[in-house]
């Protein structure tokens, strides 16, 4: 194997892993760059009081698939490509 | 010595009392007057591809008179601008002209005309009456209005007030369109919408 074929084999590596990283992160088409927290709370009334608040994703691993597809793409085509080139 | 009242001051003193006796008329049987009422909208399209969570500030005014909840009226505001669901480039899209139109329609209205009673819950002993009825109303999404109704129920505390409301609606009511091949897909054909608010001031 020579060393086109074994950056080929790299890129389809960093593809499979990017595209698993996506499915584990709950396959967000869109990456949630803020995520929602909920503060309970009880209010005058004496009802319990749900409130949002968007806070930045503590998780930079987060990703959706406007990051992950072209992503994938990219090192997916770029590893046959030097596959292909490493066979010649 | 005998003093006579000229007819002047007889028509001042009479018009004085009747206008007192209006004063506290007025003042013991005065109709409510809106109270400012503002919190969180929550809203949820679930879609077979993907579910988005948003949230949303509401603000308005908002009249009812216990004695006569069917009275009720009052108008909340959505600003498309404070729309948020977590990503950016999703938000301006949903402010973008084939979404919510946000430069044309910088807001979602919900102009309330009435209401039924469905259920009537007396001051309990903590001092807190509620009412839950169904309101009507025009709802205005994307400059498109149309009839509406939905289940409300509004509670009371002394000078405090609070509206709680889920209901559901659908794009294409409000030809909410989105690009082609989204909606259905990646977000839902109708959006569940649950709000909470609160304010201060019922007479």
């Amino acid at each position: 194997m020579n060393t086109l074929q074994k950056l080929g084999i790299s890129s389809l590596l960093i593809c499979v892993l990017v595209g698993g990283l996506w499915l584990s992160k709950g396959m967000h088409l869109a990456t949630p760059e803020q995520i929602e927290e909920v503060t309970v709370s009880t209010d005058d009334f004496g009802d319990e009081v749900k409130k949002s608040e968007w806070i930045k994703n503590p998780d930079p691993l987060d990703i959706g698939l406007d990051l992950a597809g072209p992503v994938i793409g990219l090192f997916g085509a770029l590893g046959v490509a030097l596959f292909w080139k490493g066979r010649q | 010595m005998r003093t006579y009242r000229t007819p002047i001051a007889s028509l001042l003193s009479i018009s004085f009392i009747t206008l007192m006796m209006s004063l506290l008329a007025s003042m013991s049987f005065a109709a409510p007057s809106s109270t400012s009422i503002k919190g969180q909208a929550r809203f949820l399209s679930t879609a077979p591809l993907e579910k988005i969570v948003g949230t949303a500030a509401v603000m308005g005014d908002f009249k009812i008179d216990f004695d006569k909840p069917s009275e009720v009226s009052g108008t909340f505001k959505v600003p498309v601008a404070s729309m948020k669901t977590g990503n950016d480039k999703r938000d301006e899209h949903l402010r973008g002209s084939q979404w919510l139109n946000a430069d044309k329609c910088a807001n979602i209205e919900f102009a309330v005309t009435g209401g039924k009673v469905e259920k009537f819950t007396p001051t309990n002993d903590k001092g807190i009456s509620t009412i839950k009825l169904v309101v009507e109303g025009k709802m205005t999404i994307n400059c498109v209005s149309q009839p509406m109704s939905a289940k409300v129920t509004v509670k009371r505390k002394g000078k405090m007030i609070k509206v709680g409301s889920k209901f559901e609606i659908k794009l294409a009511d409000f030809k909410v369109q989105g690009k082609e091949g989204i909606v259905g897909k990646k977000v839902g054909e109708s959006i569940q919408v649950s709000i909470n608010l609160t304010g201060k001031g019922v007479s």
